[in-house]
């Protein structure tokens, strides 16, 4: 996989293999952002990435606002949705979570703070028409 | 007769017992004069909550005495780990609370200044840089002098693309100090204070500074206020 990447998806088994193809080229101290809309399946992708790395209970942070998983790295999954400012990403130490350079950091929904995003990062936006046709676009910014 | 209650008010402050957790240090140091201290200091990352109290109770140990002999503390309060530092106000809050007895938050970068002060001549010039996420550094400039420092840069934050062209032929401490290619020395091993120049910070610039009142002190998250001011 070489950024800018685009791929479709007709099918969850579509999903799970551009998910696979994704997770082969994830390296520590990446930090990945996910985009689109409810239902458009941020999470699933997550979930289907981090399978990869022996984590089986990545689940939606979207209360707990970021969760921790252990596998053969270690995951911060973000989910920015229920962030009403800034201040309060702050407030929950990020710049912590970004200088752990040894672990890979998942943000959901990271468009509703762009400011708060590092420069360098992965940026993923998944387009959802229905269950059967999504198309996902991979960039990478330095 | 101002000195001389400065004095005695500052007599009272001792042992102080000193926390030191805003970066790669989690230490503690019950400390009663330059002569006479008992610090205890453990490197390990992310240990930080797990250890503090260890480090308390042995550098309590060490000085034998009874925690009820401790006189003030005397916690690094920034800037650092906002991790780091919460962990380390907790700890000074739930003890300082308990013993009824005053908290002086002090300037980390400028702990580290004045400890720097007895390791290189009068005049030489260094920056402390530590990282605020990615893209972001702490960055403040200190002239030593013999037992002080002055302030050349104030404390702030700045870009990490602005950190070259800052700090050309000057000694740099600090977690991104190797990210800087013109510098005389790089430090990077070295990005806090060891805990007993905490302590000695508050015995020197401290007077005064003692704060009873500890409801609601925290730590300087400098990136928090200037959030909160931008949107305010």
């Amino acid at each position: 996989m070489s950024f800018p990447y685009l791929r479709k998806s007709a099918s969850e088994q579509d999903t799970v293999l551009i998910a696979e193809e994704f997770a082969s080229i994830i390296k520590k101290g990446m930090i990945i952002i996910l985009n689109g809309d409810l239902g458009a399946g941020k999470t699933f992708f997550i979930k289907q990435v981090l399978q990869k790395f022996n984590v089986t209970n990545a689940n939606s942070p979207t209360f707990a606002i970021v969760n921790e998983y252990i596998g053969d790295i270690t995951f911060y999954h973000f989910d920015f949705y229920r962030i009403n400012k800034e201040s309060e990403l702050h407030d929950i130490g990020i710049e912590d979570y970004f200088n752990d350079e040894q672990s890979i950091i998942f943000i959901e929904w990271g468009n509703l703070f762009p400011e708060v995003l590092p420069k360098k990062r992965i940026q993923i936006k998944i387009d959802y028409n229905d269950e059967n046709d999504r198309e996902f676009s991979f960039i990478e910014y330095e | 007769m101002i000195v001389n209650l400065a004095l005695s008010s500052m007599n009272n402050m001792f042992p102080v017992l000193a926390i030191e957790t805003s970066d790669n240090i989690c230490g503690a140091s019950v400390y009663f004069n330059k002569e006479k201290y008992f610090s205890s200091k453990i490197i390990l990352k992310h240990s930080h909550s797990e250890k503090i109290f260890d480090a308390i109770d042995t550098a309590i140990r060490l000085a034998s005495i009874d925690k009820t002999e401790i006189k003030s503390i005397a916690v690094s309060g920034g800037p650092g780990s906002f991790t780091g530092l919460r962990i380390g106000m907790s700890a000074a809050k739930g003890i300082a609370q308990s013993l009824s007895i005053p908290i002086i938050i002090v300037p980390t970068f400028e702990a580290l200044a004045y400890q720097l002060c007895s390791v290189f001549p009068e005049n030489t010039e260094i920056i402390i840089a530590n990282k605020v996420g990615r893209d972001e550094l702490y960055f403040a400039k200190f002239q030593l002098m013999s037992n002080n420092y002055i302030f050349k840069e104030d404390l702030k934050i700045i870009p990490l693309t602005e950190f070259n062209s800052l700090s050309k032929d000057v000694i740099i401490f600090g977690n991104v100090a190797e990210l800087n290619s013109g510098a005389l020395v790089n430090f990077k091993n070295i990005s806090a204070p060891d805990p007993e120049f905490i302590a000695m910070w508050a015995e020197n610039f401290g007077t005064g500074k003692e704060i009873n009142d500890i409801d609601f002190i925290e730590p300087n998250y400098i990136k928090d206020f200037i959030v909160k001011e931008k949107k305010t």
